[in-house]
């Protein structure tokens, strides 16, 4: 092919321009440290990350949903286990007082008088706030679900209301316990006793009613808890399973779009050692003698 | 006589030779002029003389010297159709990768200020709303949330759309150029075509007019033929841009999108539509009306069912520990009008954030279950016929934009490879080379150089004549 001195300088020009752009497309990478920059240079792997991404939004979403659930939760189960406590001490209390060797006296001011002091105790626990709001009123979080006159409890809560947390897209969790069902029987039962240990003269039948009241609404309460502690163990799981799966989808980000730093630089030096070849080249073909200046 | 027709054969002989050192001199100092092709003196012997001869019987002719029979150009019409050709191609396909890329970086959909992420960010509060239903906090940053949400369409929208309306320039540029060209083009045919007519080699005007030929082609891929009388044609996709000395000017127009649009100003009207197969405005109308106009419907289908679906998903909620349904989350009805329905009441707005509509039971403070429904919105298949979710959707749309900038800037760095291919075939026929004028200089020199002595001799001979032989 017959050579120009036009193209001798044409071409020099193309291949610095290749290197250069070359090695601008190298360094970015290794400075941003990423293998991309637009979906244009990788629009799988871009689109993946995208997808990625908002997976992990996602996840974080339901991972903060998940904890602010465990934490109601544990208030929640707090309470139960105070008001648990409470149920325990009642029923010696009222087991004491069906005892003959106990006088009315001591029936209506050391049992009775105990009994009406843990009713009390009981429907505060039951009135318990987490983070200021009411954990047994359903829905009604600013309602305060349980007031007493006397000996009788009355209910202010919403009905039978669940309230429910996503915690997966798939998974709900009901995070609160009906204060109604759960608590009443055991208010009204302690509300019986108390009245049956300060009537006189003594009904033993009436506080054994009291008595079996009691009991079942104990066994209930104890029910509540047993299926509500799968319900907590069900987030915590939840909980774990999410920071895993956002530790892998980190990663599998990282794997995506993170340049591998040491390739990137001794890729970086290959193009660098290339263009400093070319421009050694281009120097020579540029400015290489022709015969005029050999003619005398 | 014989000695004075001597004197003519040398006089003759050192004119050509200064004649192919002039052709040098104009080679040699166009060594770098683009679009120069070389010349060269064609030198033939001249026509012989028929003489008597003298002293024998017959007749003989005698050769009269040299002489220049014309000032050839070097130059291959099928590499400049060529080269044209993938040039176009080249151009076309850069400009359309230029401006996508220019998209692709404003839109800025990999970085954490995508719409993705802003999208994703505004279920992920619907989802924190959802479990703590009465934080008021919370709700503070779902409303800003969604105003990041229509903010992110509408500037999207509107960069677009400004995308689309700053290549009315270029085109406003281009066409006058064209025309400009054009006429060029024509004025030069009908100079060369003069001058061919006279026995003249207009080398120049050729150079000049190829010149002008390969910025049209570049432009518009306007394809030329040359005919017998050195005139060429231009025309470009069948419509003739110039034919002899007449040239089709081009005109722009507003169309119905308030772009500017290109069309034939023929004479007699009506217009006829301006479509050119190749070149920068090819390029750039397929960037402009093709992916650049699907980008915008698309984030506008997008926004539309957006906003359809989160008002409705909305709507159906109530207000914070009341017993009204929440308000519409948005207004607007595209990707240029989304806002958030914030307006100062009445009618209810979500200038407080209590008309957040959280719950689905009436007056139940602590529902937060339609914003877990509004957090599930994210997952259900509202585009594309009921197939994809709105990310899905959107992200497909990054990764067809990604696509596109990818397919140009290959199709316009491979046809630039070939164009540059036949760039060097042309450069190879027709450019200069240094070395091969200094050699051809010395050996016009030399002749230069023989044919004056030769005056010498034939002027002693003359002396001898004149001089010697009378006393």
């Amino acid at each position: 092919m017959r050579i120009t001195n036009l193209m001798n300088i044409d071409l020099a020009v193309r291949h610095m321009e290749e290197n250069q752009e070359k090695l601008a497309a190298l360094r970015q990478k290794a400075t941003t440290g990423k293998q991309f920059q637009y979906a244009s240079e990788n629009p799988s792997g871009a689109s993946k990350v995208l997808e990625l991404r908002g997976a992990l939004t996602t996840s974080q979403a339901y991972l903060d949903s998940a904890h602010v659930a465990d934490n109601w939760m544990a208030a929640t189960e707090f309470s139960l286990g105070q008001m648990l406590d409470l149920s325990t001490r009642a029923l010696t209390l009222s087991l004491e007082g069906l005892s003959d060797t106990n006088g009315n006296s001591e029936r209506i001011n050391a049992l009775g008088t105990e009994i009406e002091n843990l009713l009390k105790s009981a429907v505060d626990v039951g009135n318990h706030t987490h983070e200021n709001k009411y954990v047994f009123s359903g829905f009604r979080i600013t309602t305060q679900p349980f007031s007493l006159s006397g000996n009788t409890v009355t209910y202010n809560g919403g009905h039978n209301e669940q309230i429910k947390v996503d915690i997966g897209s798939a998974q709900t969790i009901t995070t609160n316990l009906d204060g109604e069902t759960l608590f009443m029987p055991f208010f009204q039962a302690l509300g019986a006793a108390a009245t049956a240990l300060k009537t006189v003269p003594f009904d033993s039948n009436a506080l054994g009613a009291a008595i079996d009241q009691l009991q079942s609404s104990i066994d209930a309460m104890k029910n509540a808890r047993g299926s509500y502690g799968t319900r907590q163990r069900q987030v915590r799981t939840a909980i774990d399973y999410l920071d895993k799966t956002q530790y892998e989808m980190k990663k599998l980000i990282s794997y995506k779009e993170d340049v591998n730093l040491a390739e990137a630089i001794s890729y970086m030096q290959l193009q660098q050692t290339t263009y400093q070849t070319v421009l050694e080249v281009s120097q020579r073909a540029i400015s290489a003698a022709n015969l005029f200046d050999y003619l005398g | 006589m014989a000695t004075f027709s001597s004197l003519n054969v040398i006089l003759q002989a050192m004119m050509t030779n200064q004649t192919a050192i002039q052709v040098i001199e104009h080679n040699v100092a166009n060594a770098s002029t683009p679009g120069y092709r070389r010349q060269q003196a064609v030198i033939v012997s001249a026509p012989p003389a028929m003489i008597n001869n003298l002293r024998a019987s017959g007749s003989g002719s005698i050769g009269s010297g040299s002489m220049v029979q014309k000032i050839m150009r070097y130059g291959n019409e099928f590499f400049d159709t060529r080269f044209r050709k993938e040039n176009a191609e080249a151009k076309r396909y850069a400009i359309t990768r230029d401006i996508l890329q220019q998209t692709e970086m404003i839109l800025g959909e990999n970085t954490t200020s995508g719409l993705l992420p802003t999208l994703d960010a505004f279920f992920s509060s619907w989802q924190a709303l959802s479990a703590d239903p009465s934080n008021m906090a919370l709700r503070e940053s779902l409303r800003d949330q969604a105003s990041m949400v229509a903010t992110a369409f509408s500037t999207r929208a509107t960069d677009i759309k400004r995308l689309q309306g700053d290549q009315d320039l270029t085109i406003q540029t281009r066409v006058e150029e064209v025309n400009s060209l054009a006429a060029s083009v024509a004025s030069l045919n009908s100079r060369i075509s003069t001058a061919l007519g006279m026995g003249d080699q207009p080398n120049d005007l050729m150079d000049e007019r190829d010149r002008l030929l390969d910025r049209l082609s570049e432009i518009t891929g306007a394809t030329s033929h040359l005919q017998e009388d050195g005139q060429v044609i231009v025309s470009i996709n069948g419509h003739w841009l110039v034919t002899g000395t007449q040239t089709f000017e081009l005109q722009t127009y507003r169309d119905s999108n308030n772009l500017l649009n290109v069309q034939w100003a023929d004479n007699p009207p009506p217009p006829v539509s301006f479509s050119p197969v190749t070149g920068e405005l090819r390029g750039l109308f397929d960037a402009r009306d093709g992916v650049l106009q699907d980008q915008l419907n698309r984030l506008n289908a997008l926004a539309t069912q957006f906003i359809t679906q989160v008002n409705a998903q909305h709507q159906a909620g109530y207000v914070l520990n009341g017993a009204s349904h929440a308000p519409a989350m948005f207004t607007g009805t595209d990707a240029f009008s989304i806002k958030v329905n914030d307006a100062t009441p009445p009618p209810p707005s979500l200038s407080d954030v209590a008309n957040i509509g959280a719950a689905l039971t009436a007056n139940a403070i602590g529902d937060g279950t339609n914003a877990a429904l509004m957090a599930k919105l994210k997952d259900q298949l509202f585009m594309s016929g009921g197939t994809q979710t709105f990310n899905a959707f959107y992200s497909g749309q990054v990764a067809s934009l990604g696509l596109a900038v990818r397919k140009a800037d290959a199709l316009a760095t491979d046809r630039k490879y070939v164009a540059d291919a036949w760039k060097t075939q042309r450069e190879s026929e027709s450019g200069v080379n240094l070395d091969e004028e200094a050699a051809s200089l010395v050996k016009f020199q030399r002749s230069y150089q023989a044919a004056a002595k030769m005056i010498t001799v034939v002027d002693d001979l003359l002396d001898r004549v004149i001089n010697g032989m009378i006393r």
